[in-house]
């Protein structure tokens, strides 16, 4: 296989057949809690793709050119995490200082994606499957892509049922997770796509 | 003023000692543990290699780990040497004759590298055993690749292998039972046997 | 009076405060392993330590911990914890340790731990703090072994890898792939919410302040 077929094939699993949201349960607090409207989720979408495709190259980075030479890969967790935490409070400070509107459009968000569970998995993930740069970076463009889809189509249909009739035990949270089940089924489907044929 | 100034001064020196010595601390705890703790997951590590390239000759029985070392020290010789194995030649512990040659193979599954040991027949085409040393798949679907009734399904088969559903539990000597709902951890372990048949034949 | 208010604190968390139904936190990092029981016991294990030392850890610290890097500070000391957790499980139960992967590592970002590390440690004392960070995660081990339970009851048809279920039984592979998760939460938050008014009512306000 060319090389850039293969990241594209890195790409669009990660986007569809292997969501980070939807069969990783991945990000799912922040999944819950902004899916309520569009503007929101694309805010918070927006975010997300942004920092995981920068981290996840940096965390590639690191991890091969520093933790694997200096034999401390036990200690990639706290490396990848303190490098998130580290990148997002830089990201907040620059736009603070550059930019009024895309602060207040995605200023809030920032905080919450320190936690983003799907941020720090994608880095995981990412190392654990023996990815190169091209792939790494693919891989997390990818997995951010994936995840603002489904928040923002969770969102979509979320506004549409603000004022349908849901079993009173059901509302909220209950209602919201058996949605993203049924999305879940819908984005196993897309599991034929890239392996041909049983 | 300029109180406040040097107060922030202060207040900012602090911050940066505060997490220098936090990450300090808790830094070493964890690397001394990881020291203390790596001898132990080596040496299980190496326990499982063993284990898993007896099991794919077909001499796993139900050892303990002394009794693994054991039989692998009588019976199985890395080729071409121990460093840096690329084969593992494997003769009968009692009659000395050649049983299997155990390959390590590491290949793609859904999540990440899955790595396994194959041991074929001297005729070199008829599987004596496979075990799965290594893999990140789905725990509850692609990951039961490690059960027993999947991994002991090998032994006297001998590909070009085809899929049959889980629990057809076939007898044929070309059919693979998969592992249901995880169809692309199935497909990568048939691809990977086929590989190396091609591989031996050529 | 102390010791009256830990208990508080310990009923609190595994009922009506549970995690899960209060808030629906930190659902995200260990509901992937809830399609095998013993899986997910051990990483309910994993995550109650994590969740008590970190809490106790962070509480201790609470007074010398600049606000700038307060985030930071925490992460790291999570991270830590759950480094701990992943060495331990290597040495002791490589089996465990080889299935769950890469899931270990994502206690990290499991945000009940972060949450109760923002929400109880910075304001209390250490011990109560140990003891929330207990209650909560028991609170939600139980929920997670729940599911666990029956998703590996009605997907493989066995218990704890024992299978309980005769043959006649055909599994629903639904139940073990992700979409099962989902579904069986959601029943089961229904079924709460339904057998518990008062806690209902408690929740639905929550979420509707998010």
């Amino acid at each position: 296989m060319p090389e850039s077929m293969n990241l594209f094939a890195v790409f669009f699993s990660a986007v569809f057949t292997g969501n980070i949201l939807l069969t990783n349960y991945l990000g799912m607090c922040s999944f819950l809690g902004a899916s309520r409207e569009v503007k929101t989720a694309l805010g918070l979408g927006t975010a997300v793709v942004f920092v995981m495709a920068a981290t996840g190259a940096l965390n590639w980075l690191i991890y091969c050119l520093v933790l694997v030479p200096l034999d401390l890969v036990y200690l990639r967790f706290i490396v990848f995490i303190v490098v998130i935490a580290a990148f997002v409070q830089v990201v907040e400070m620059i736009i603070e200082r550059t930019s009024e509107r895309l602060h207040a459009a995605l200023g809030i968000f920032l905080p919450l994606i320190t936690v983003n569970c799907a941020i720090m998995g994608a880095s995981l993930f990412m190392v654990i499957r023996n990815y190169g740069l091209g792939e790494a970076f693919a891989y997390g463009t990818g997995s951010g892509l994936g995840w603002a889809l489904a928040i923002l189509a969770m969102a979509g249909i979320r506004q549409k049922m603000a004022k349908a009739r849901v079993p009173r035990g059901l509302e909220g949270a209950g209602i919201t997770l058996i949605i993203a089940g049924i999305m879940a089924l819908a984005f196993v489907g897309f599991n034929g796509m890239l392996s041909a044929g049983p | 003023m300029e109180k406040g100034v040097r107060g922030k001064m202060r207040e900012r020196a602090f911050t940066v000692f505060f997490m220098f010595a936090l990450t300090l601390v808790f830094v070493s705890a964890v690397s001394a543990l990881h020291l203390a703790t790596r001898d132990t997951v080596a040496r299980k590590a190496g326990m499982y290699l063993k284990r898993a390239v007896l099991a794919a000759a077909g001499l796993d029985g139900g050892l303990d780990d002394a009794g693994v070392a054991a039989l692998y020290d009588a019976a199985v010789t890395p080729e071409p040497d121990a460093a840096r194995p690329a084969r593992y030649a494997v003769r009968d512990p009692d009659t000395g004759a050649p049983r299997a040659t155990v390959f390590p193979r590491a290949f793609p599954g859904l999540w990440g590298t899955i790595r396994a040991t194959v041991g074929l027949g001297p005729d070199g085409a008829t599987l004596t055993g496979v075990a799965f040393l290594e893999h990140n798949e789905t725990p509850g679907l692609g990951a039961r690749v490690t059960e027993s009734w999947f991994e002991g399904q090998f032994a006297g088969k001998r590909g070009p292998f085809r899929l049959v559903p889980e629990g057809t539990r076939s007898a044929a000597v070309d059919e693979i039972d998969a592992v249901t709902g995880a169809s692309i951890t199935s497909r990568a372990v048939r691809d990977m046997l086929n590989a190396l048949a091609r591989e031996q034949t050529q | 009076m102390t010791s009256g208010r830990i208990k508080r604190i310990m009923l609190g968390g595994i009922g009506r405060d549970n995690p899960v139904f209060a808030q629906v936190l930190g659902i995200c990092s260990t509901l992937a392993v809830t399609n095998v029981l013993r899986n997910t016991v051990v990483m309910c294990l994993g995550l109650v330590f994590t969740l008590a030392l970190s809490n106790l850890t962070v509480s201790a610290l609470r007074r010398l911990m600049p606000a700038r890097v307060r985030m930071m500070a925490e992460v790291l000391v999570i991270a830590c914890y759950v480094i701990i957790v992943d060495i331990a499980l290597k040495a002791l139960a490589p089996d465990i340790s080889r299935q769950l992967g890469p899931y270990v590592g994502l206690i990290i970002t499991n945000c009940i731990v972060m949450g109760r590390a923002e929400a109880f440690a910075l304001s209390n004392p250490p011990l109560p703090s140990l003891a929330d960070g207990v209650a909560a995660g028991i609170g939600y081990s139980c929920v997670l072994l729940v599911i666990a339970f029956f998703r590996e009851l009605l997907g493989s048809g066995t218990v704890w890898g024992a299978r309980v279920l005769g043959e006649w039984w055909t599994n629903w592979a639904i139940m073990v792939m992700a979409p099962g998760a989902f579904f069986m939460l959601a029943v089961f938050i229904w079924i709460v919410k339904g057998a518990i008014p008062r806690a209902g009512n408690a929740a639905g306000k929550e979420s509707g302040k998010q």
